[in-house]
Formats: structure tokens, C-alpha cells, sequence
């Protein structure tokens, strides 16, 4: 559905925001993981046809979106990290005005889509009076308007209280059933569930892109749960990679990322989502060192 | 300790200024603007002249007489160039952090003021060194420096303060700082050139308005008329016989008191930061959101509440927008949507096309002058609003991506042009149909100004103060053929259409390949 073929952005002659990138994704909720500036944002503005690449190819069935990006954008719906709404409209104005953008006929799928992210009952509301998790579910009923093969949202839960959160997460989960739907984020927990392939990106380079099962799997047997005095946990993080410390009483207990046991009475553990794609990251950053 | 947070603020305020392409954009249309406002004495006409003498292109005479332009030019376009900074703030979401620190509204308001007249000052600069590059060209004595800059200190200084600290003020009390704040100031520019005529007529008598003529061209005439002993002088181009000797302005113009007017005028024209203190909103929640769409405070925004069911009528051109196909769809679109956020717009549109109807032929420049006043305000944001509203990225990744977004905008900005003014050049087809010719090319090509200076500047203010200082030369110098833009008055000729068609196709090629680079 979505070839990405060795991808590259570069801005001035020093810095590639996206580097030499290669990908194939199908139907299905893709996680795109990275620290801040790891490149996500520009390489969904690429897929997006708002830039684009200075070298290399993205293919949607086999057209080069870069040459006809028209093909992509009539099946393509978009929400930006950062977004907003025009003073004076209404929800359904709003709505509209992207219908006829999009040459979307049906007023039937405006309503629907109101229901869908249940804003129908303020549909008539001024859109700027809506507060952060309303205008997301307004962004995401416009990105769908067209009902796309393909959903771009960018970190789209920054910002949302648990359960607005929670009601995008299965939104999306939804979603993935018949669409290609790539969503960045940097909270793990919001794609752990319902993404079908997480995609990490670091200083612009996909570093891997596996199924979640699969890098849980990568990290069986580097993950150590520990419990020190104080002392010994200063020694200690200085040396390993502390992913989460709580005090109890007077000792520390600790879980680490580790290739081999850190301490003595360390013991291997089940790695979370998060601990094993931490665990991945540092591998990482020693091998490059 | 106020210092070095003053300084911090100045140079925060200079940096975001000057880094930005919308500054480049202004100083390049200084320049051309400034060359082309001093007549070249080849023509027959001249900057100053006297009956029907010239006076020589000294530099007295060249810094006073574009000292004055500059007064009537950056007085009001000053205001608009400076204003928005503190939009800015809240926009990018800075403005509730600036509030939550131990800066004091004085001294924040005070760095603000202080960087923006650093801002106008450079444009000042720039302008004073075109002239004397013009001088360089088609002067009649040699460069003085010296004299440019008492010139220009004496009459634009307070001029600069007043318009900074007005921006100040407009920016920080909540209902002024839309667009309803921008078409006060317009008036308030107005006011300022009617004291001019009190202040020549009488200058003794009225002194005090002197020390209100903060614009400057009260003061500029009262000094030029004096240093030529005689009332009969025309300031900023008039005909001359070249068969009368020119006659020369001496070197020094300003007397210690009339300097010491000026002074004065400069220091009152602070007095507008005092309300600004107090009023300031300091980006609390209460008073300013990132959207002002539910508060409905300023008089625009109190007209459009009332007005709201009037978008009703507009809203089925969504459904014809989304039938149609390709871009032309995708024009009605931004059309409905225009007048769907100004309902105002919708009140103005039945209005004009009334007017445009029924008026008696006389008085069909006058309706045009009125519909083009009214479409201009409206569309002057319809480049930037994107931007603005933050939608940009979301309406630059349907069909036609961010290289179409401009041409369809433009597009659009045209046929609401059309429908303002349609009525009134159909009728003008079959007797004036050179008027009508020049009312189809001067919304073509004001469309295309509008469409490029708000693609650059990403704001409308830079087309505004344009449009609205052209639309008081068009109405206060009905007979000068090149500002009847749209057939207003019937001063435009053939070649003046010509020049506003090149002008139109000069900023849609420049709009459409700065967009073209930039997408």
C-alpha cells in the first residue's frame, strides 16, 4: 500500500531531518515512535505531500506521490500535531468547508462523523469555543471526511485527559481495520494496544520496525528488577540504565536495562512496552558509541 | 535590574523583526515606493513647487518634501506594520508564559514600544537613503546628510512615537486588537491630516494643535510655506513651467521653535502607553484566548454576532463547492467561507449589489469606491488566514496541496471582488466601458497584492495600510489618474490600466513562486 524507499530530507547541507528511510506498511494502526526531533513529523509532512523528499521515493500503490501527489491526497486524510479552527464557525461549518475541499458531496457523512466523534450535539457550536479533546475529535472528523485509505495523526492524544484519550486510542484501533492508519507518538502506552507494527525513528534514521510481540521478544532477558539501599543505587546508576527507581522504606527499588545482570540478587523480569523499547534505544546509543 | 530586562526585550523584539521575510517584503516596497513618490522634473512635474515654479531638488527640499510623504505614508501603514506582535505571543502560545513572570505591564509594554520603534526607524532609514540615492540621481546640489537627518527627525520622530504607542495600545486592550482595532486606527489616521488645514491656516492661533499634529504635515507646510514666503505651495508633486527659473529652499528650515514644537509633539505622542498600562490584558484567559470567536467584543466581532443567521444564506454554497469539480470547487469554497466567518460581509454584499443597481450613473464611482473599500478589508486576510487560524497544514494536504492553496485563493479573492462590484461595472460596459475595463483590472490585480503581500507576511495588515492609504489618495486626489484603481473617480487612462495590469501580474508571478519555494 505505502513504500517508503530510502527517504531522505535534507535542511542545509549539515542536517538530514529524515536519513536514507526505507519502509512498507499495509492496512493497519503503525506506530511511529521517536524522541522529540527524531524526524516523525517530517516524514508524515512527506507522506503527507506538504514537503517534499530530497532524495528518494514514496510510492501509494505504486505512484510516486511526490510526482502525482493528487493520487494520494483524494485518499489521504491529515491531522497535524498542532492545529486550530477559524474564528466564527461552527463545528458544521468548519465540517463544510472541508467537504468542499475535499469535493466530499455526501452532507450525510458530515453528520455521521459528527456522531462518530459525538460533536453532533455541538455542531452548531463556534469551533474556537471548544475545548482541546473536542478540537481533536473535530480534527479527526475532518480527516476523515473523505473516508481515507490512508490517516496521518500526529501525536494526536498530546494534550487529552485519560478518558479523551482512551476514546482516540479505540477510534483509531477502529480505524486500522480497513485503513492504513500512521500515528506518532512519543507515549507508548497509546499505541501499545492497537498498533499492529511500531516504526522507532532516532536522529532521523528508522532505527527498526517490528511488531510489538517482537521487540518485547528482543527484550526478554535484559530487563532486572532490583531493590537496593541508597547508597548502593547511586553506584549503581551511574553504571546501568535506570528505567523507573521508587523508594520504599530505605531501600530503592529499581528496574534496569541491562545486557547482563547489574547487580547481585537482580532478577530477570517481563519488559513493558516502554522498558523494552528503552532497553532497544540504549542498546543502541552503545552500539553507535 | 530594569536595564538589562529592557534591553533583553528590545533585542528579542529587533531579532524576530528583522529575521523575518515579511521584513524584506516591506523594505523592498520602501524602496520602490519612496523612488516612486518623487516626481522626476523631466515630466513636468516636481516634488515642491510654488505656482508654477519648481524648487530645486536641494536636499533641504528633497528631505522635507519626502520627510512630509513618509508622515502621510508611515503614519498610518507604521501602525499596521508594527501592530500584532502580542497576537503573536498568544498565538504561539508564549503570552501566558510572559504573564506568568515578574515583568511589570510598564516595563513589557515599554521593550515592546522600544522594539518597535527600532522597527519603523530602520524602514525610516531605509527610505531616507533611497532618497538620497534618488538625489544622487536627480538632485540639484550635493548630499547632505545632516540635513536629511534634522528633516527627518523633526517631522517623523513623533509621528514614529505616536503610531508605535497607538499599536501598543490598540495590542494591548483586548477589543481593539482585531480587525475592528485595525479600521479604527484608520480613522483616528484621518483625524490627524483634518488638523493639518487649522494648523497652516493659523498656526499662531493654534498652537496648541500643533502640538497634536503628530503626522507632521502641519508642521512640514508651516515650515516650507515660511522658508518660500508664500501659501501657494503644493507639497508631493505639482506641474511646473520649465520656461520660470527654479527657485532653492535654504539648508535649514527649522526654527528653534518650531523644533521645540516638535519635541513637544513627540513627547505627547507617548500618552497613548498610559492607558495601555492600565489596560493591558496580560494574556489572561478571562480577557484573551488564542480564538476571541466566542467574545465578541470588539464592534466587528459584536456586528458579525448579531449578523450570524445571515451565514445561513451562504451555507448551501458549501454543498455547490463540493459538487463541483476540481479547483473550481474547491474556489467556491473559500468564497462560502469568506463570507460564512464576516457575516457582515453578506449585509455589505446585498448592499452593494443594490447600490450597484439601482444608484444613478453619477454616483456609481462612489458605490465602487464603497464596494472596493469594503471587499478589500474583507479579503485582505484571506491568504493569511490559514496561517493564522493554524489550518494551514490541514488545508495544504487536500487536492492541490500548498501550490494550489495560493492560486485558488487568489481565485477566490477575485470572485468575491466580481460579486461586490459586478453590478456596478456591467453597468458601466456599454457607456464608460474603459471604466469598466479598469475596474475588472483593478480587482485583478489588487486581488493578486493581497494574495502575495499575505502569502509572504503571513498577515493582512501589510496589504491593508497599502490599500487603505491608496484609497485616501484616490478620494482626496480625485483627478490623479493612477490611484482611480477601479474606475472610482474616471481619472484612469489607458496606460494607468496598463501599469495596474502589470503591477497585478507582477505580484500573482512573485505570490505564486514564493509560494511555489516555499511549499
Amino acid at each position: 500500500m505505502l513504500e517508503i524507499r530510502n527517504v531522505v530530507k535534507a535542511f542545509g547541507k549539515d542536517f538530514k531531518a529524515v536519513d536514507d528511510v526505507s519502509l512498507t506498511l499495509d492496512k493497519g494502526v503503525v506506530g511511529l515512535i521517536g524522541h522529540n526531533g527524531a524526524g516523525k513529523t517530517t516524514l508524515m509532512q512527506m507522506i503527507a505531500t506538504l514537503t517534499s523528499p530530497t532524495s528518494g521515493q514514496i510510492l501509494f500503490d505504486g505512484v510516486d506521490v511526490t510526482r502525482k501527489p493528487n493520487d494520494i491526497r483524494r485518499r489521504l486524510g491529515f491531522l497535524p500535531q498542532d492545529f486550530g479552527v477559524y474564528p466564527n464557525l461552527s463545528a458544521l461549518e468548519f465540517m463544510q468547508y472541508f467537504a468542499a475541499l475535499k469535493g466530499v458531496r455526501d452532507p450525510a457523512r458530515i453528520r455521521h462523523l459528527l456522531e462518530l466523534v459525538n460533536l453532533h450535539e455541538q455542531a452548531k457550536r463556534p469551533a474556537a469555543s471548544f475545548s482541546g479533546g473536542m478540537r481533536r475529535r473535530l480534527g479527526i472528523a475532518q480527516a476523515l471526511l473523505n473516508d481515507p485509505d490512508i490517516l496521518i495523526v500526529d501525536e494526536p492524544t498530546a494534550g487529552l485527559d485519560p478518558e479523551e484519550r482512551l476514546r482516540f486510542r479505540n477510534l483509531l484501533g477502529e480505524l486500522g481495520f480497513s485503513k492504513l492508519v500512521i500515528m506518532s507518538t512519543h507515549i507508548v502506552s497509546d499505541v501499545e494496544t492497537i498498533a499492529g507494527q511500531l516504526a522507532i525513528m532516532r536522529s532521523g534514521k528508522l532505527i527498526a520496525c517490528e511488531t510489538p510481540n517482537a521487540i518485547l521478544e528482543n527484550a526478554r532477558g535484559q530487563v532486572w528488577s532490583a531493590s537496593v539501599d541508597a547508597h548502593a543505587f547511586d553506584v549503581l546508576r551511574a553504571k546501568v540504565h535506570v528505567l523507573q527507581s521508587q523508594r520504599q522504606g530505605d531501600r530503592v527499588a529499581l528496574r534496569i536495562a541491562h545486557p547482563q545482570s547489574p547487580c547481585l540478587g537482580a532478577q530477570n523480569v517481563e519488559p513493558s512496552l516502554e522498558e523494552a523499547l528503552m532497553a532497544q534505544r540504549y542498546a543502541v546509543q552503545e552500539l553507535a558509541a | 535590574m530594569m536595564i538589562p530586562i529592557l534591553k533583553a526585550l528590545v533585542l528579542n523584539e529587533v531579532r524576530l523583526r528583522m529575521r523575518r521575510v515579511s521584513t524584506l517584503v516591506v523594505l523592498m516596497a520602501v524602496v520602490v515606493i519612496s523612488w516612486a513618490m518623487i516626481a522626476d522634473p523631466a515630466t513636468g512635474s516636481a516634488l515642491i513647487t510654488t505656482g508654477d515654479t519648481r524648487v530645486l531638488y536641494t536636499s533641504s527640499a528633497l528631505a522635507v518634501g519626502s520627510a512630509s510623504l513618509g508622515c502621510l505614508l508611515f503614519g498610518l501603514g507604521g501602525f499596521y506594520l508594527v501592530r500584532g506582535r502580542i497576537a503573536e505571543d498568544i498565538r504561539s502560545g508564549t503570552g501566558s508564559v510572559i504573564g506568568a513572570t515578574p515583568v511589570s505591564n510598564a516595563l513589557f509594554l515599554a521593550g515592546r514600544w522600544a522594539g518597535g520603534v527600532a522597527y519603523l526607524g530602520s524602514m525610516m532609514l531605509v527610505f531616507m537613503f533611497t532618497i538620497m540615492a534618488l538625489h544622487a540621481v536627480r538632485g540639484d546640489g550635493p548630499i547632505q546628510p545632516h540635513i536629511y537627518l534634522q528633516n527627518y527627525i523633526m517631522l517623523l520622530l513623533p509621528m514614529m512615537f505616536f503610531c508605535v504607542s497607538c499599536a501598543i495600545l490598540f495590542d494591548s486592550y483586548a477589543p481593539l486588537m482585531g480587525k475592528g482595532g485595525d479600521v479604527l486606527f484608520f480613522f483616528v489616521w484621518v483625524v490627524q491630516l483634518l488638523i493639518v488645514v487649522p494648523v497652516i491656516e493659523a498656526p499662531k492661533a493654534m498652537a496648541l494643535l500643533d502640538f497634536v499634529d503628530f503626522n507632521g504635515m502641519g508642521a512640514s507646510m508651516q515650515v516650507v510655506t515660511a522658508s518660500l514666503g508664500t501659501h501657494n505651495v503644493s507639497l508631493g508633486g505639482g506641474d511646473f513651467k520649465a520656461s520660470i527659473a527654479p527657485v532653492a529652499m535654504p539648508d535649514y528650515l527649522w526654527s528653534v521653535m518650531a523644533g521645540f514644537k516638535r519635541m513637544i509633539a513627540a513627547t505627547l505622542a507617548l500618552l497613548p502607553l498610559l492607558p495601555a498600562i492600565f489596560l493591558f490584558h496580560r494574556f489572561s484567559p478571562d480577557k484573551v484566548k488564542l480564538s476571541r470567536a466566542t467574545k465578541r467584543r470588539s464592534p466587528l466581532e459584536v456586528l458579525n454576532g448579531f449578523l450570524r443567521p445571515l451565514s445561513r444564506l451562504v451555507s448551501p454554497l458549501f454543498r455547490i463547492a463540493a459538487a463541483l469539480p476540481g479547483m473550481a470547487g474547491q474556489v467556491v469554497g473559500d468564497v462560502a467561507l469568506t463570507f460564512v466567518a464576516s457575516p457582515s460581509a453578506i449585509l455589505a454584499l446585498l448592499v452593494a449589489v443594490a447600490a450597484g443597481m439601482f444608484a444613478q450613473s453619477a454616483a456609481l464611482g462612489f458605490v465602487m469606491l464603497g464596494c472596493v473599500a469594503f471587499w478589500g478589508v474583507l479579503v485582505s486576510s484571506v491568504t493569511s488566514r490559514d496561517f493564522e487560524a493554524g489550518t494551514d497544514a490541514m488545508t495544504g494536504a487536500v487536492r492541490g496541496g500548498i501550490r494550489a492553496r495560493f492560486v485558488r485563493q487568489y481565485a477566490a479573492t477575485v470572485v468575491v471582488g466580481l460579486l461586490f462590484t459586478g453590478a456596478v461595472m456591467l453597468r458601466w460596459v456599454p457607456d464608460h466601458p474603459e471604466r469598466a475595463l479598469s475596474a475588472l483590472v483593478g480587482i485583478l490585480s489588487l486581488s493578486a497584492l493581497a494574495g502575495t503581500f499575505g502569502r509572504t507576511s503571513r498577515t493582512s495588515r501589510l496589504f491593508l495600510s497599502l490599500f487603505l492609504f491608496m484609497l485616501y489618495i484616490a478620494v482626496n486626489a480625485p483627478k490623479l489618474a493612477f490611484v482611480d484603481v477601479a474606475g472610482f473617480s474616471g481619472a484612469a487612462t489607458m496606460a494607468t490600466t496598463a501599469i495596474w495590469m502589470s503591477i497585478g501580474l507582477a505580484a500573482l508571478a512573485g505570490g505564486y513562486l514564493f509560494n511555489r519555494r516555499a511549499a
